[in-house]
């Protein structure tokens, strides 16, 4: 038994050692000739960029024979080429605005950059699915909103994320009510939501405040910190109402994103409710809840706040503390208190000479 | 994975014979499961980076600075008698590149000019800030600084000698922000460090509780201003050898894991958590050598047993740099120590094993941990000890002294040559995936002295920490009893602790 | 023809403005962060200074108020760049002791008339 074991045993071993030598050396030539050839297209790939970024910007911003030249220049591109410029001039358009995007955009719509981007939506991979929505949301055509809204249901979620961004690069308020819906189902994308809709901006607003409302009312309270915090961000006064209902809400991350919200917005309404939610049950609340309070910067809250210090339980009274020095009747109510977060925000600020 | 595993030839009626084959294939048994995880780990790394790779074409995180969901950060660094260096480190940390965050300096009972030193650099003033006393804390805190200077984002607090655990627990305590990330006071960060490891937190607010960030050895680097420039391979064959063992294990071990949605365990990683679940915890343990590690457990652990949903997130980008041992003598220390910690960890939390409450952590990362990486060194010392033996009987197999087929020498040196080439191929794979992803060191002949180390890790480097880290392992078992005092004692006097 | 600093750490933008500002005629000296901000102003002397808000380390802001601190750097007109355009930022960036602001994605049209008109303006 063992002599035939042995001796099969060798066999696979050797095998093994050829096959592991084998992938070693492929392992080691791979190596040196990559990292051989990166070095040296690093430093191409850097002076083709700067070439092509001259003639963006003689495009762009020089006099009308720079700005011609230039433009044949590009239109002329071939091939691979073409491919890398497009992608260049793609990465400047989220940064510019006004005549200069426009230019770019027609240059680039006038070489068929629209319909590239759309068939590469539907490509089965899905980095080019990623790069087609990319495309059509910085290239502003909001004709094809619904093929990106598509894409939202992905089932890669790389393309899921890009396709958010895209939304908020594209710039139509149709939008939003998608990207929500998906925010109730997608937990990771919160931030990319939150990009999408400030980018969005004010036109957002009304369908924000409907859509909160609208699940508030129907007791669904997960996943809509976007909203909240982009009511916030937007600074839209007619949210107030509803965001003082989201500060009750049972999801502890929606209500402080609520109460953010509010401070941000910065209006003597919101008040009231704000001095209600010192009172919540939960800390995080309370901290959010006197922050926004302190930016607000209105004396009436001045009280509670101080209680609130009294408490001494550790996020909430510091805020409190920080809040009561943007209030005109709050220093003297802090000096009078005999809390640790009292002084502690009292000798912060002589030293800071008021800043922050 | 282990050295030479001899096989006698046909000996079934000897008893030496009987047991020298059975542990043979005790070696292979062991040795082909732990290669069969490596390579499973490897194929998870390579999906975890080209998918970052993509990513990384589409990740427009500059617009990100400016973040509104940026949380707040608190960056704890813990500090003994390190004047010399002090002064460089703060600076480095308050330039690092984040919207909202506070670097608090924790001088634990330093003997030597620490204090002044920090306090006259940053124009510091005493004022009383404020602890909360949700962590429990030994050593008493003397009093408390703020800076004037810049962003008056620098916090100093001086408390008695307590150790590295207990200063943290004063730093949580007394930290201002939401995130708390806990830092060594030779610590080196990416400027980028805080906006890689925090996003997690942006992306799913409700449910991370933690994340981590990937650490690389940075000797032979050039460090200025307490900040890498230049990315080098090292001179030193010492310290040439831990960068390729830190690219393989961090590489592939923490892609590998974070894609399995597995844990982290190697000492010295970058981690931020939530400041609130830190009170939940109880903060770090003062009692355990690794306890950084040992948090992350204990968190996955307070997850289970309150039925938390809850993540731990890491990200494969590298996010900070350390100085590893250049001598013997430290690096000795060094593996004991990690050893020791993690022998700590899985005897105090052994109830986690094998328990489905704790989902793949218990069930599957914790027993692999225990059997490929605590079990480890034992494997191989013994396999070391069977190679030697079965060395001497070939010698005296040819002396006659004892039958001459007892011991083959062909099947000896293929099973040898075949367990180093496996462990030379990983490395070269740590090395390519290295290459095609981050892409940090640069050069033909930094690339010759990485696969050179490759090489020389194999040649007696692996055996010697092994022998160390049994050595941790026999101390934990042997010293719990003693170990606060032990703690209290070398407080941070290790050179590279 | 003035001389201005330009600080921000997106190179395309840097890389935007020297380009329009120079074909304005004026002398433009670019720089990645607000330290290299601030000594740049020292050394130089421009007559103008555009800052974007977010840089890493010392940002926009923090350089606006430690050139405005800086007797030597009196009557120095400050532009900032902001990406956002919400009121607190605005009002953050004018405590700060800007001149004016510009928000980003920009014109450089917008840009150039704006440095015209401030450095008009301060002449």
């Amino acid at each position: 038994m063992t002599v035939v074991a042995t001796s099969g045993f060798l066999g696979v071993s050797w095998i093994l050692l050829i096959v592991f030598s084998v992938l070693a050396a492929v392992c080691l030539v791979s190596l040196v000739v990559t990292r051989a050839a990166r070095d040296v297209w690093a430093v191409r790939s850097e002076h083709r960029r700067e070439l092509v970024r001259r003639s963006i910007f003689d495009l762009v911003m020089g006099d009308e024979d720079e700005a011609a030249a230039a433009r044949r220049d590009l239109e002329s591109t071939q091939g691979r080429h073409r491919q890398r410029v497009q992608d260049q001039i793609l990465t400047m358009l989220p940064k510019l605005r006004g005549d200069s995007r426009d230019v770019l955009v027609t240059l680039l719509l006038a070489r068929g950059a629209e319909r590239r981007a759309v068939a590469l939506t539907r490509s089965r991979s899905a980095v080019r699915r990623c790069r087609g929505a990319f495309q059509l949301g910085v290239l502003g055509l909001t004709e094809h909103l619904p093929v990106v809204v598509r894409l939202l249901g992905d089932p890669a979620f790389l393309v899921r994320r890009v396709a958010v961004r895209a939304l908020g690069n594209m710039g139509d308020p149709r939008a939003v009510r998608p990207l929500l819906l998906l925010g109730e189902h997608d937990h990771r994308l919160t931030r990319d939501l939150v990009y999408a809709l400030d980018r969005l901006g004010a036109a957002a607003a009304p369908e924000l405040r409907t859509v909160l409302a609208e699940r508030l009312a129907a007791g669904e309270h997960l996943h809509l910190d976007p909203a909240a915090v982009v009511l916030g961000l937007i600074g839209d006064r007619d949210a107030i109402d509803v965001l003082a209902t989201g500060l009750e809400s049972e999801n502890p991350s929606l209500a402080q994103a609520c109460a953010e919200a509010l401070g941000r917005i910065s209006a003597p309404e919101s008040i009231p409710p704000l001095v209600a939610a010192l009172l919540d049950l939960r800390p995080n609340v309370r901290a959010a809840a006197a922050h926004a309070l302190g930016s607000i910067g209105s004396s009436v809250a001045a009280d509670s706040l101080a209680d609130v210090v009294e408490e001494e339980e550790p996020q909430v009274s510091r805020q409190a503390a920080e809040a009561l020095l943007r209030l005109t009747a709050g220093r003297a109510l802090l000096e009078a208190s005999g809390s640790a977060y009292a002084r502690e925000a009292l000798a912060l600020d002589a030293v800071r000479g008021g800043r922050r | 994975m282990t050295g030479a595993v001899p096989l006698l030839l046909g000996l079934s009626g000897s008893w030496v014979g009987a047991v020298l084959t059975v542990m043979g294939w005790l070696f292979i048994s062991y040795s082909v499961a732990i290669n069969s995880s490596f390579v499973v780990l490897t194929f998870l790394a390579m999906a975890d980076f080209t998918a970052y790779r993509r990513k990384v074409a589409f990740a427009a995180y500059d617009e990100s600075f400016a973040e509104p969901l940026a949380r707040g950060v608190s960056v704890l660094m813990p500090a003994y008698n390190e004047e010399m260096t002090i002064v460089a480190s703060v600076q480095a940390m308050t330039s690092l590149r984040y919207p909202d965050f506070e670097v608090v300096v924790i001088d634990d009972g330093s003997k030597d000019s620490t204090v002044q030193t920090v306090v006259e650099a940053f124009d510091m003033v005493e004022i009383p800030l404020a602890q909360a006393p949700m962590v429990p804390v030994k050593g008493e805190v003397l009093s408390t600084w703020v800076s004037t200077r810049g962003a008056m984002n620098l916090l100093l607090v001086c408390k008695a000698n307590g150790g590295k655990a207990d200063a943290l627990n004063v730093g949580i305590n007394v930290a201002r922000k939401e995130l708390v990330c806990m830092v060594d006071a030779d610590s080196l960060l990416d400027p980028d460090a805080l906006l890689h490891v925090s996003r997690p937190f942006a992306d799913d607010p409700e449910r991370v509780i933690a994340s981590g960030g990937v650490v690389r050895v940075a000797n032979g680097s050039t460090i200025s201003q307490g900040r890498v420039t230049e990315i080098a391979m090292p001179r030193r064959w010492l310290a040439r050898v831990q960068v390729v063992e830190y690219l393989r294990a961090f590489l592939i071990g923490r892609a590998g894991w974070s894609a399995a949605g597995g844990l982290l365990i190697i000492s010295g990683a970058f981690g931020m958590f939530r400041r609130d679940i830190l009170f939940e915890v109880g903060g770090v343990a003062t009692d355990c050598i690794g306890e950084d590690a040992e948090l992350v457990v204990r968190l996955y652990r307070w997850m289970g047993d309150n039925d938390v949903d809850g993540r731990i997130v890491f990200v494969s980008e590298p996010v900070a740099w350390t100085e590893a041992p250049e001598t013997l003598e430290v690096l000795r220390k060094q593996r004991a120590r990690w050893h020791r910690g993690l022998t700590e960890i899985f005897s105090r939390h052994r109830g986690m094993l094998l328990r489905p409450r704790y989902g793949f952590i218990g069930m599957i990362t914790m027993p692999w941990f225990l059997l490929f990486e605590l079990l480890a060194p034992f494997v191989e010392v013994f396999g070391l000890a069977y190679f030697v033996v079965v060395v001497v009987l070939l010698l005296l197999g040819h002396t006659g002294l004892v039958p001459a087929d007892w011991v083959s020498l062909p099947v000896v040196v293929i099973l040898l040559s075949t367990s180093v080439a496996f462990s030379i191929m990983m490395s070269l794979v740590a090395l390519l995936a290295e290459e095609l992803s981050y892409r940090r060191y640069r050069g033909l002949r930094s690339l010759f002295v990485a696969v050179r180390a490759a090489v020389e890790e194999n040649v007696g480097y692996r055996q010697l920490t092994a022998l160390w880290r049994v050595r941790g392992t026999v101390d934990a078992l042997r010293g719990s009893t003693h170990v606060w005092g032990e703690m209290k004692r070398r407080g941070f006097s290790d050179p590279g602790s | 023809m003035a001389r201005i600093v330009i600080a921000d750490d997106d190179a395309d933008i840097r890389e935007l403005v020297v380009f329009k500002l120079r074909h304005g005629g004026h002398d433009v000296v670019p720089v990645g962060d607000g330290a290299a901000a601030v000594e740049a102003c020292t050394a130089e002397k421009p007559d103008l200074v555009i800052l974007d808000v977010m840089m890493p380390g010392m940002s926009g802001l923090d350089a606006a108020r430690a050139l405005r601190q800086d007797s030597a750097m009196d009557g120095l007109p400050i532009i900032m760049l902001t990406a956002r355009a919400q009121e607190s930022d605005i009002e953050q960036g004018f405590e700060a002791g800007a001149d004016d602001y510009i928000v980003k994605p920009f014109s450089p049209r917008e840009l150039a008339s704006r440095v015209s008109a401030v450095l008009a303006r301060s002449r």
